[in-house]
């Protein structure tokens, strides 16, 4: 965890570009909103894989959506169950009912369609709040961190150590 | 081209490809060990007992499963597999199966023995058994007469008392809290009668009116003789009144005396149905084979009855619906999957064919089942079983036909037809009375028999079993009764009797008949031997009766004795009356002016 976190940094104070992170992140907010083992999943692994976004950003998305999709799961349920039960959709529904790829995709779960619809919903905003988060970040606190008081703790503690350890790593490869 | 590679990252597709291998790699090494295991956990849970698999094989190309050595223990016999099939091999619809539907074309079932022994208990803690949800609520094991047995030996009269309501317990409770009442009444009625005061004010104002008219002024006279009129007047009224009430409680008193009377009538009545019910009927004697076998009856409907109720949740799936579409298995944290109208619909779990093959001691019996799943309202059609079996060991043919039929859940049928013929039969017992031991020593049975379930709950059933050439076999046992050692020398020369079983009723409470040519044959030679049977029970429960209803009777004799003594003071009361208004002043017009005082 203590080298996660240590990661992450890195990759935010690296040159890693913000758009690669806060692309990693909504990524990760798809995957950790909807069940682990769904179709779309797959692809979107095959897309952190190939596509140059950080990983480290997607793991610990992946783990923080995950751990809120626990909370989130009965609104999710609500709005799965809602959207596949109106009537004016029930044509789309049916529609794709009888499609087997469709069908893999298990749509028709209220868990499946309130998260995957959500997490699409979110994904363009929480992408520009990132992306703009990081920048500003870079640009003004960044600098007033490293002068606090506790950023001087960090620095002396073991974590810093491990911090400073990856980061050399990066460098020397 | 250089702002492409910036963001695609090739070693990753290879990364994805190893994770993939890597995946399904581990899938395929540990997936036997899982289908095991599965098939186990869940198999326990349904059977309420111990499932085992030896081993599971999955083969990828064409997909399908085989089993190996599934056995199921009997939940009410841990040391016994109500089970045991020697291989279950299936292929499974893979794109089907990409859509969570287990649909199998045809399931072939080898080796199938049923009630194998068991080396280790297959008992289930009762943790475990609590959890297994196969619906089977109060249970209740129903002999098929209230009497079975008992009929056959002289019944216990204080144990037939003790479980029967009586007419006459009844009544006495009845007589008890409409004396008690009518004595409340009858206290209240007294205390509105003229009263001694009353009288005794009466006896004043004559005294008044004879020292008046004695002082011989005419004034007085006149006023004398109007204050006798008034005076007549007031105690005629109150004797009339006070007649009344002795009327009314000579009616209440014989309403209460012939209800009292009817006490006797009533244990007479007891005595005579309880001695029908808890003998055998001298006219028709139709309980005697009920008497027989009617607890080897008893047994085996309990028993089919507990194994349908274990199957039948596998048959139907609850539903729910919302907007006209169906949800199913709502789960936390896993969400709803809602179904929609499909243009061929398929249930998630399908066999259309399960072949099997059911090895017994008379050799292989060859079925299939079509149709097996949960979702026959989606599938359009039954379940529909067969068994047939010739030229067995022992037995000339078995033939069973079923159907379970789902497919309206709210207007279900399940019925099977069977139908045995020549079961050859050595020492088979069929009566385990062991004070009438009845072995058919050699002969040959063919069984018929038709059975149905409407809706869960309507239960018919009319079984008729046939026993030819036969030779039976029964033993004079030393303690056994006058009827039970008749039944067994005449039984001693019959060569084939018929036995009909019907069913009729609920699941949990059925009523079962058993009628038998049995009951004729017999009949003529324990006819005297009934009829001297039941007199004497008659007499012993007319006397058992009379004793235990001995105090209240007397209780309630002793209330009517009580309730007369109002009689005694209504009678008084009207007495006093009565003897004022005689020695009163006569004013009779016609007779002349006649006081007593003044002769």
């Amino acid at each position: 965890m203590l080298r996660l976190i240590a990661r992450l940094l890195k990759v935010l104070n690296s040159e890693s570009e913000p758009a690669q992170i806060s692309l990693a992140v909504c990524l990760s907010m798809i995957v950790g909103f909807t069940p682990t083992y769904s179709l779309h999943n797959i692809f979107i692994l095959l897309a952190v894989l190939v596509l140059r976004v950080n990983l480290s950003a997607f793991i610990l998305g992946y783990v923080l959506f995950s751990a809120l999709a626990y909370i989130l799961d009965p609104i999710f349920n609500l709005i799965g169950l809602k959207l596949l039960t109106s009537t004016p959709l029930r044509g789309l529904w049916e529609w794709m009912y009888s499609s087997t790829i469709l069908r893999v995709e298990r749509f028709n779960n209220t868990i499946v369609m309130g998260g995957l619809v959500v997490s699409l919903l979110l994904f363009l905003p929480l992408y520009k709040v990132i992306n703009m988060g990081i920048l500003k970040y870079r640009k003004y606190a960044l600098e007033w961190i490293q002068k606090t008081r506790l950023a001087k703790i960090i620095k002396a503690s073991k974590f810093f150590h491990v911090y400073r350890s990856i980061s050399r790593l990066r460098t020397n490869q | 081209m250089k702002n492409l590679r910036h963001w695609i990252r090739l070693k990753g597709l290879a990364a994805f490809v190893v994770l993939l291998i890597v995946f399904f790699g581990l899938w395929y090494v540990f997936v036997d060990s899982f289908i095991k295991y599965s098939i186990e956990k869940l198999g326990t849970r349904a059977v309420g007992a111990k499932v085992d698999l030896d081993r599971a094989n999955l083969a990828l190309f064409p997909l399908g499963i085989s089993l190996y050595g599934l056995k199921a223990t009997n939940p009410d016999k841990p040391m016994e597999n109500a089970v045991d099939i020697g291989k279950i091999s299936f292929s499974v619809d893979t794109p089907n199966l990409f859509i969570h539907r287990l649909i199998i074309d045809t399931m072939e079932l080898e080796n199938v023995r049923l009630a194998t022994p068991r080396k280790t208990s297959g008992a289930i803690s009762r943790h475990k058994k609590a959890q297994r949800a196969t619906g089977i609520k109060g249970k209740k094991v129903i002999t098929p007469g209230p009497t079975a047995m008992g009929l056959l030996r002289p019944p216990d009269v204080k144990q037939i008392l003790e479980n029967e309501n009586l007419e006459t317990t009844r009544l006495i409770k009845s007589i008890k809290s409409d004396l008690a009442e009518e004595k409340r009444l009858w206290q209240q009625k007294v205390k509105s009668l003229p009263s001694k005061k009353k009288i005794e004010e009466y006896r004043k104002r004559i005294k008044k009116i004879q020292l008046s008219m004695k002082k011989g002024d005419i004034n007085n006279i006149l006023q004398g003789l109007q204050d006798v009129q008034s005076l007549k007047k007031d105690i005629n009224h109150d004797i009339s009144t006070t007649r009344k009430t002795l009327r009314d409680f000579d009616m209440d008193y014989s309403r209460l005396k012939s209800r009292t009377m009817e006490l006797n009538r009533a244990v007479s009545r007891d005595a005579l149905r309880l001695s029908k019910k808890y003998s055998l009927s001298p006219k028709g004697l139709t309980h005697i084979t009920q008497a027989l076998v009617g607890p080897e009856v008893s047994t085996w409907v309990a028993r089919s009855i507990k194994w349908y109720k274990r199957i039948s949740p596998l048959l139907v799936r609850s539903k729910k619906y919302a907007n006209g579409t169906e949800l199913v298995k709502p789960t936390r944290m896993r969400g709803i999957d809602v179904h929609f109208r499909e243009k061929n619909p398929l249930p998630d779990f399908l066999i259309k064919k399960a072949a099997l093959s059911i090895n017994t001691k008379a050799g292989a019996i060859k079925g299939k089942i079509q149709d097996i799943t949960p979702d026959q309202d989606i599938l359009g059609r039954p379940l529909v079983f067969s068994f047939k079996g010739s030229q067995l060991k022992g037995i000339d043919y078995v033939n069973i036909n079923g159907e379970l039929n789902h497919v309206s859940p709210t207007n279900s049928v399940d019925s099977i037809k069977f139908s045995i013929k020549g079961y050859r039969v050595s020492e088979m017992s069929i009566s385990h009375n062991k004070n009438l031991p009845i072995v058919v020593k050699r002969g040959l049975i063919d069984l018929n028999g038709n059975l149905s379930l409407k809706n869960g709950k309507c239960l018919e059933a009319d079984v008729i079993s046939k026993l030819r050439s036969a030779r039976i076999e029964t033993t004079r046992v030393r303690h056994a009764s006058l009827l039970e050692s008749t039944i067994s020398s005449a039984l001693s020369g019959i060569q084939g009797f018929w036995i009909k079983i019907t069913l009729k009723g609920t699941l949990d409470d059925y009523k079962a008949s058993i009628t038998s040519n049995l009951d004729s044959v017999l009949a003529s030679s324990i006819r005297n031997v009934v009829a001297k049977q039941t007199a004497l029970l008659k007499r012993r429960l007319y006397s058992a009766i009379l004793n235990s209803t001995l105090a209240q009777t007397q209780e309630i004799n002793g209330g009517l004795k009580d309730l007369l003594g109002t009689r005694a003071i209504i009678t008084q009361r009207m007495g006093e009356l009565a003897s004022i208004l005689s020695n009163m002043p006569q004013s009779d017009s016609n007779k002349g002016i006649g006081f007593p005082f003044l002769r």
